[in-house]
């Protein structure tokens, strides 16, 4: 029954994800280069090291393989729905605990990418007497196996009813509510890679700049590049949306509330920034600007969001556009001021949606 | 009942559909014609999927006028549907029951009419084909549409489903009046889905 259990669930992940998983590995392990006498080892082990001393890294680490457990949990998921492996509903004339410990073996076994890291910072941690860290590290990873095999289990159980995992309690039974989904099932790391980068960058100039030396247009110049970033996603979930919700054209649904929809995905997907940005006032950054940049980043996304129905670009035209947009912003910053660029921007965003909504030719079905 | 004005598409400057005028009654129409003669298109066209130039009026609601009022008039199924694969049917149910105002009495007895409910609560990832297709046929149902357009509705279908699916469209007519526009690439028999009249496209055209 283990042997079936694996085959089922481990193999077809490793399958699927073993180039990365080895990409990845030769990327941030095997390669890198001797300098000033250090090579792959000091390079490891001051990282190994700085995790144990920093909390704040540590948390990090701790986070990365959040996101890599909730990544296989998640593909274990979608491979116990296909119509192939409905077999394995005969788990269920198993005891609850014998089931949970099958499926804590496969979460151990899908861990072992991590696993094969995790011997050397247990060797380097106790070393170096780093015996408390030690124990949490290998703790937090026996916890995070545990709950991951405590969802599958409650998935195996569901597997002819099935629920939706993700956000399905609340009603999202919306079409923002079903872009929202596609992109917390499917482009997590994507978004959660964009939010590191741009709300990252913000905070470490805001921070190293005290309201003494304020430099508001390089903060906007950060801000808008981060916003338009988030381009990635606005195209994805266009392209999603061409793809699987075609059926939502034909919907008896107003055009203004159409674009609300919109307009309600391209806020929630930057809060973090609008948040970050929030929390600098007063100390690092004048209200006003926070108010301005919050508004320039927002009619930004709803300018992206109207742009993809001007027609179907592809991926390299729509990236070329938005560094025409950026160009843009760039001289309105130095012109005439940001106030008129948000309501440019977002009179823009609003005639594009009237007037080209679905009224262009799409290449998909 | 259905009116198209002056209704014309063209794909990267080549003409697919020219119909200067057509007028359609209430009942049961098959449309047929070659792969690529554009009935795809055009049963799109009519559901308001695709830009077009001309008009088409359901009932005097104008789709280029009053989409909304057209729109709620109208259901609609793909040849080969696509769902979120992470959406469940029961998702995609209330979705439609929100949108198009359905009763959980009237859906219910939709669900139960369709024999989706053993499948409904899965993610549509997991469905076949067939189970699509039939999640997509109950979906164009809801609301109490005036015309329902079907493309390609045999496909995929099995036997049961076939003669289920034949059933509840006479059924929906005699009953509600309701209107059915459907497609299929092979010559078929119009009887075999109650069919009271087949139109061909041929031409970028329509032919009675």
């Amino acid at each position: 029954m283990t042997k079936y259990l694996l085959r089922s669930l481990v193999s077809p992940f490793f399958r699927e994800n073993g180039g990365l998983i080895i990409f990845i590995y030769t990327m941030t392990v095997a390669i890198v280069s001797s300098q000033s006498g250090a090579g792959v080892y000091e390079y490891h082990l001051f990282l190994v090291l700085g995790a144990f001393r920093h909390a704040g890294m540590m948390a990090t680490v701790f986070f990365l393989w959040l996101l890599y457990t909730r990544k296989f949990t998640s593909f274990v998921v979608t491979e116990i729905y296909k119509p192939e492996n409905m077999f394995l509903h005969v788990f269920n004339y198993l005891s609850r605990i014998r089931k949970t410990g099958l499926l804590f073996l496969a979460t151990l076994l899908l861990m072992i990418p991590v696993w094969a890291y995790v011997v050397f910072i247990v060797i380097t941690g106790v070393q170096y007497g780093y015996t408390g860290g030690v124990c949490l590290v290998i703790g937090y990873l026996l916890l995070l196996c545990f709950l991951s095999a405590l969802w599958l289990e409650r998935r195996l159980q569901n597997i002819s009813a099935g629920k939706t995992p993700v956000l399905r309690s609340v009603g999202f039974t919306s079409f923002t509510g079903t872009l929202l989904r596609y992109v917390a099932t499917k482009q997590l790391a994507t978004w959660t890679g964009l939010k590191i980068f741009t709300c990252g960058l913000l905070f470490l100039i805001a921070v190293n700049n005290p309201m003494r030396y304020y430099d508001g247009q390089t903060i906007f110049i950060v801000v808008s590049l981060g916003i338009l970033g988030n381009g990635v996603l606005v195209y994805r979930c266009r392209e999603f949306e061409e793809l699987y919700m075609s059926f939502y054209r034909t919907m008896p649904v107003r055009t203004s509330l159409r674009f609300l929809e919109y307009a309600l995905l391209d806020f929630i997907l930057i809060i973090p920034e609008i948040l970050l940005l929030i929390l600098f006032v007063p100390k690092h950054m004048p209200l006003s600007d926070a108010v301005t940049f919050c508004l320039c980043g927002y009619s930004s996304m709803l300018l992206m969001t109207g742009i993809t129905f001007y027609r179907q670009f592809t991926k390299s035209q729509f990236y070329k556009i938005l560094s025409l947009v950026l160009c843009v912003q760039y001289i309105f910053l130095l012109t005439v001021g940001l106030p008129a660029l948000y309501i440019v921007l977002t009179l823009t965003a609003i005639g594009l949606f009237r007037w080209k909504y679905y009224k262009y030719e799409t290449l998909l079905p | 009942m259905l009116q198209l004005t002056h209704l014309r598409k063209a794909y990267q400057g080549k003409v697919v559909l020219d119909i200067p005028s057509l007028l359609l009654d209430a009942g049961i129409y098959w449309i047929q014609g070659a792969n690529g003669s554009g009935k795809s298109t055009l049963l799109k066209i009519i559901a308001g999927m695709v830009p077009f130039q001309g008009d088409i009026t359901l009932k005097g609601s104008s789709l280029r006028h009053a989409p909304l009022a057209y729109r709620q008039n109208v259901g609609w199924a793909a040849a080969e549907p696509l769902y979120p694969p992470f959406m469940t049917g029961m998702d995609l149910v209330h979705l439609y029951q929100r949108i198009r105002k359905v009763s959980q009495r009237e859906t219910s007895q939709l669900i139960e009419r369709f024999n989706v409910s053993n499948f409904l609560q899965g993610q549509a990832a997991a469905y076949s084909a067939g189970m699509t297709k039939r999640l997509s046929l109950l979906l164009a149902f809801m609301g109490n549409p005036s015309l329902i357009i079907l493309d390609e509705p045999l496909t995929t279908l099995d036997a049961n489903s076939f003669t289920l699916i034949s059933d509840f469209i006479l059924e929906t007519w005699q009953e509600k009046g309701t209107s059915f526009l459907m497609s299929s690439h092979q010559e078929l028999d119009t009887s075999l889905l109650h069919a009271q009249r087949a139109l061909t496209v041929i031409n970028q055209s329509i032919v009675q």
